[in-house]
């Protein structure tokens, strides 16, 4: 009538390592299928090619990583990353032609000075909608919802709808350059994710981060400033998409003032993929990661495959769903 | 029905010049406002329209323009012309969203006694619009693929990023590419054809994807806008096939002019957005001042293909400086 | 009736087990259920007559509860069956168990808080007129009527949230009663209830039993279970260790049978010597906001080291809203709060903290576990262990540290690894008040520290606390379990309505000279 009971628990944790796998068993899957349909799939360029998309929302998927391990929500990126693309465009410019000029001369910044006002603006949107919704307590939906029309609003006025581009070929490198046969920007996610990854798990700031998305109340009466570590993560969440922002300008040697959208949502999916829940508390970087790659896979195997584009729109909702209903297939066996 | 004519753009410009301006004269007096409702400042092609029709309203003087982003959201557009018609403008410029769905609001307008005139695109069963300003983007689609003929008369093979699927703008641009495309003969192969949604991240990153797909360099890409393209040449630029790919795109942008220049693009589309804002304001201030009626209900402008050799002929080449 | 008058012994598998033929309402036959591939309930066979009130004892951890859900249809068994009249059934989910007749009163509300009183005791199977409409006037006159049984007095058109917790409790109460139950399980019921609410539930659950309703009392109140009950389960890792009839046992006999060792709780019977004064509180009260009333009105006393100070009262005299002032949760109102002497407003908990103040709150999956997190990671959320450079955690101290406390405390866990969810409630209270220690506070106030704790570990929990004070902290102990404040405390003072009514030698109390200043009597 039972079982032995050393039988059923050794069962129990090999379905809760295989709960942690799950993302990375599903990405290995789609990528060995795409390889079978299209052997041209696994061309080292290619790789990189899904590497380099990846990256540029995979960053924003690590700041929201943040943002979801406290229940929150961050709907604004997309249109962040449009504005702080254009702050660094203008800095690196000098202004926007036929709008206004920042120096008399109309010369342009180093584009350090560039990367600078990408990841300040970015921060500081982050920070001020993290404000919001710790001491006006409107939800994160809401506010961020309000700074989806608000930075898109924003991107508008200083691009004067245009886009701004031209740049020199150091701004340039962090979007287009290689490092061997690495792509810079892929470069970027990885140490942007590597910083997250032990920030979370390593620090006393990533157990706040857990712990305020674990349980409110109880951080709050351990000692835990819950409205310090929101707003912090908001600031995270707003410094990765200025990251986004810059390198994104970058790569398109352009920054117009409709880019990045639909960031959110796509960031949003790559970091549910990965594992981690809405209701804040559990989860992780590397979990993120996975999603972010497979979302990439995904992208890029259909377009190689010539899937037509309505169709491609109908299976990438179906194999998100599948990807995250596997997951909780797994956890349950686990229980 | 509507009574079609084509205009040249360059004529269409003289004849409604011809019958508006005398009217200035007449009336300056009367203080006009005009309410117009763009389809979005998200795309160059509209923030040039409206500064040209501020720049067209300012020539002919006592007309103040009123203006509020479409947002590409018909229910948007919806509540301005309702909130439009209450404070009383004396008419109305719009590129509507959504042709069915504007219609009885358009109507409503009309009906309050302000002349409607539509740009860009029409709306469905309203007769009483006063005119249709429009470049036709099947015929501006059809010129791309004619473009691509007289460049490949042999045949090529071709890469068709298009734009937001189930758009009507992106329907009709693809569709007039294919049509005269697939007559050409069948040394015409579209190689692949993926969606890149308008924009310039996308056109890069799906090119990249194509190539990487095809075993063959494709000879051309069409694209459904300049964005598109340019993201595109990016993507062929870093595959080391820079000058080995003819690449269209659509709209006539100032970037997409300064490819064209030098020779990172092969050719865009003009739909002379500049001239259809100029002849929208002149047509409703001349009906509005003098009660004139246009010649034709629906004023359409041809696109033509902007290439190397006919780069003078874009409007906005003028901008792109040296 | 005991086990002699078995009148099929065959079917009896256990010592003291009644099995009757016939006449049985529900059984349980059998019953397994396994989680994480553990086994938590083992073969267990139960049954309820008409009429009859059993009691469900065991430890947290026990099984109790998994019990309850299996006959609820919470959870569906792995082994076993489930008779209802003698016939087998299969509960899916909770409606299936519900329209068979059988109401569960959770320990944890399940109330909608948002929803008005009537429309809560009737969620889920809400009257309706000849023509489909919500018949509200029956809804009210029932709910009003239920209500009344209960003796509780209140608007049954206040929405639920505006009720105090043990309001709350009694309209749960009142929702089984509306449903025309024929078998109620009653999970812990008197939690937050004070001596007369519990006295009324006494009578409710002898009422039932005349109507031939069968209860399912779980509770760890012996004296309750003595006063209430006709028969008992008592179950103990997931087995029935022990059947019979209540009043053919003791509460000594009962306690072995749960804990499987004997137990006392008693008088620690320590005179402490107070120390200096740590903690003086004067003229304390709470402010008023919004709905909340003012429970917290004139509280004064005084603290001081190597002494436990009892504050004794029921649910809403005040105790939990005191405590909460001097954590830095709640704004104080007005009065002074000295600690060693210099004037304390704390503005935080963190600035309560660095003060050298600890907080134990009373709910312990509410307001002090992280449930998914790790035992290293809920041990260590209180900053026991000074971070390292650039804020990183000191991983190896930490877990040293927890080491130590795991063997003093005996806190039996699968690894520190493992999420507290995990954990038996006592285990998981032993490392919140790990927590709380490793910090070497000045001042520990402790709320209802053993409350859904077994037993055993209660015991355990009470030699902590006692071990801590005698190392020069200041403990402040609030608690709704009498006999644990008498145990504990060298002085108590007792609140009522917010008002400070006694302070006495713990030495010369009595539950009942407690209870005469608890309670308002002309």
């Amino acid at each position: 009538m039972t079982e032995d009971p050393n039988v059923a628990m050794a069962r129990a944790r090999r379905y809760a390592l295989l709960g942690k796998l799950a993302p990375l068993i599903f990405l290995l899957l789609l990528v060995i299928i795409f390889a079978i349909l299209q052997p041209r799939f696994l061309m080292s360029l290619n790789i990189f090619n899904i590497l380099r998309q990846v990256s540029i929302f995979g960053i924003i998927a690590v700041g929201m990583t943040f943002v979801i391990l406290i229940r929150g929500i961050d709907l604004s990126v997309g249109s962040l990353v449009a504005v702080t693309g254009l702050c660094a465009a203008v800095v690196a410019k000098g202004g926007v032609e036929g709008n206004f000029a920042l120096t008399a001369d109309g010369t342009g910044f180093h584009w350090a000075f560039a990367a600078l006002a990408a990841l300040a603006a970015g921060t500081l949107a982050g920070v001020l909608q993290g404000m919001a919704i710790a001491w006006l307590a409107v939800p994160a939906f809401v506010v961020t919802l309000g700074g989806l029309t608000i930075f898109r609003g924003i991107a508008l006025t200083i691009s004067n709808g245009g886009p701004v581009s031209g740049f020199s070929a150091e701004f340039g490198w962090w979007g287009r350059g290689l490092v061997g046969p690495i792509p810079v920007p892929v470069i970027i996610f990885a140490v942007v994710a590597l910083v997250a990854y032990l920030v979370l798990t390593q620090t006393r700031f990533g157990r706040a981060v857990y712990a305020v998305g674990s349980n409110p109340d109880a951080a709050r009466l351990s000692g835990i400033n819950v409205n310090l570590v929101t707003i912090a993560t908001y600031g995270v969440i707003g410094f990765c998409s200025g990251m986004a922002g810059f390198v994104l300008a970058s790569r398109l040697n352009s920054a117009e003032a409709v880019a990045g959208t639909g960031y959110e949502l796509t960031a949003i999916a790559a970091v549910v993929i990965g594992g981690t829940s809405l209701y804040g508390g559990t989860g992780g970087v590397v979990g993120t990661v996975i999603g972010a790659l497979l979302t990439g896979v995904l992208m890029n195997g259909l377009v190689i495959l010539n899937v037509s584009p309505y169709t491609q729109q109908v299976m990438i909702g179906l194999i998100i769903i599948a990807a995250v209903a596997f997951d909780a297939f797994i956890k349950k066996q686990s229980r | 029905m509507l009574k079609r004519t084509f205009l040249a753009a360059a004529s269409a410009a003289l004849l409604l010049g011809a019958t508006a301006l005398p009217s200035v004269a007449q009336s300056a007096a009367k203080e006009i406002k005009i309410f117009v409702s763009p389809l979005s400042f998200a795309f160059p092609h509209f923030v040039f329209m409206y500064e040209q029709m501020e720049d067209e309203a300012k020539k002919l003087g006592g007309v103040t323009l009123v203006v509020a982003d479409g947002q590409l959201s018909a229910p948007k557009q919806l509540a301005d012309i309702e909130s439009a018609i209450v404070q009383g403008v004396d008419g109305i410029i719009i590129a509507p969203a959504d042709a069915d769905a504007l219609a009885a609001p358009v109507q409503q307008a009309i009906d309050n006694g302000i002349p409607v005139v539509t740009v860009d695109r029409p709306v469905n069963g309203v007769p009483s619009v006063l005119a249709n300003v429009a470049a036709d983007n099947f015929a501006g689609a059809e010129a791309q693929g004619a473009a691509v003929v007289a460049a490949f008369p042999d045949g090529a093979t071709i890469v068709n990023l298009q734009g937001i699927p189930g758009d009507k703008t992106a329907n009709d641009r693809n569709g007039g590419a294919h049509k005269v495309l697939d007559a050409a003969g069948d040394g015409y192969v579209f190689v692949s054809e993926q969606a890149a949604d308008f924009s310039r991240d996308k056109g890069l990153s799906v090119t990249e994807n194509v190539l990487t797909g095809l075993t063959e360099t494709p000879q051309v890409i069409i694209a459904a806008n300049d964005d598109m393209a340019l993201g595109a040449a990016q993507a062929v630029e870093a595959r080391g096939l820079a000058g080995k790919v003819a690449i269209y795109g659509y709209d006539g942008s100032k970037d997409a002019l300064r490819g064209v220049r030098d020779g990172i693009l092969a050719g865009t589309i003009d739909q002379f957005p500049g001239q259809q804002g100029r002849i929208a304001v002149r047509t409703l201030v001349a009906n509005i001042r003098d009660g004139v009626k246009p010649d034709s209900d629906n004023i359409l402008i041809a696109p033509i293909a902007i290439t190397k050799e006919n780069l003078d002929s874009a409007e906005r080449v003028g901008l792109i400086g040296e | 009736m005991n086990q002699s008058l078995d009148m099929d012994p065959v079917k009896t598998e256990l010592p003291g087990r009644v099995q009757r033929s016939g006449n049985m309402l529900l059984e349980a036959r059998g019953l397994v259920k396994r989680f994480f591939g553990v086994t938590v309930l083992n073969g267990i066979s139960m049954s309820l007559q008409p009429g009859e009130v059993r009691a469900l004892l065991g430890e947290n951890g026990a099984g109790k509860s998994t019990m309850i859900n299996l006959l609820s249809g919470v959870l569906q068994p792995d082994g076993g069956e489930i008779f209802l009249d003698g016939e087998p059934v299969r509960f899916l989910q909770p409606i299936d168990a519900n329209h068979a007749g059988i109401s569960v009163i959770r320990q944890e509300l399940s109330l909608f808080p948002d929803l008005s009183v009537a429309e809560a005791v009737f969620a889920g199977h809400l009257p309706t007129t000849r023509f489909g409409r919500i018949d509200w006037k029956y809804m009210r006159e029932a709910t009003q009527s239920a209500l009344g049984r209960l003796d509780l007095a209140v608007d049954v058109r206040a929405p639920v949230d505006s009720l105090s917790v043990a309001e709350q409790q009694m309209v749960e109460i009142a929702r089984a009663l509306t449903r025309e139950s024929r078998v109620v399980i009653m999970d812990e019921p008197t939690a937050s209830l004070s001596p007369k609410e519990v006295a009324n539930l006494g009578e409710i659950i002898a009422q039932l039993s005349r109507d031939g309703v069968a209860v399912l009392y779980v509770s760890h109140r012996l004296d309750e279970v003595r006063a209430f009950c006709s028969t008992y389960t008592v179950l103990r890792d997931g087995k029935a260790i022990s059947e019979g009839i209540v009043k053919d046992t003791t509460i000594p006999l009962l306690i072995r049978d749960m804990a499987g060792r004997d137990v006392e709780i008693g008088r620690s019977g320590a005179e402490r010597s107070s120390g200096k004064a740590v903690l003086e509180v004067r003229n304390l009260a709470s402010r008023p906001h919004g709905r909340v009333v003012q429970r917290v009105r004139d509280v004064s006393f005084t603290l001081h080291e190597n002494e436990i100070l009892g504050l004794a009262g029921i649910v809403g005299a005040g105790r939990t809203e005191t405590a909460r002032m001097l954590f830095g949760l709640d704004p104080i109102g007005s009065g002074d709060v000295l600690l060693e002497g210099e004037s304390f407003a704390p503005s935080s908990p963190s600035a309560a903290m660095k003060a050298g103040i600890g907080y134990v709150s009373e709910d312990r999956k509410a307001l002090s576990i992280l449930p998914q997190r790790s035992v290293t990671e809920n041990f260590a959320l209180t900053g026991v262990v000074p971070p390292k450079l650039f804020g990183r955690n000191d991983s190896a101290g930490e877990a040293k540290l927890l080491e130590q406390f795991i063997e003093t405390l005996d806190i039996r866990a699968a690894s520190i690894k493992a999420p507290i969810a995990t954990l038996s409630g006592g285990n998981q209270q032993k490392v919140i008040l790990a927590r709380w220690i490793a910090r070497h506070p000045r001042v520990l106030i402790v709320d209802e520290p053993t409350r859904g704790v077994d037993v055993g570990a209660k015991e355990d929990v009470h030699d902590l606390i006692r071990k801590i004070s005698a190392q020069g902290v200041a403990v402040l102990l609030i608690s709704s379990d009498l006999p644990e404040i008498l145990a504990l405390s060298d002085r108590i003072i007792t609140l009522l309505e917010g008002n400070v009514t006694s302070e006495v030698d713990a030495a010369s109390a009595t539950a009942e000279t407690l209870m005469m200043k608890m309670t308002k009597h002309e």
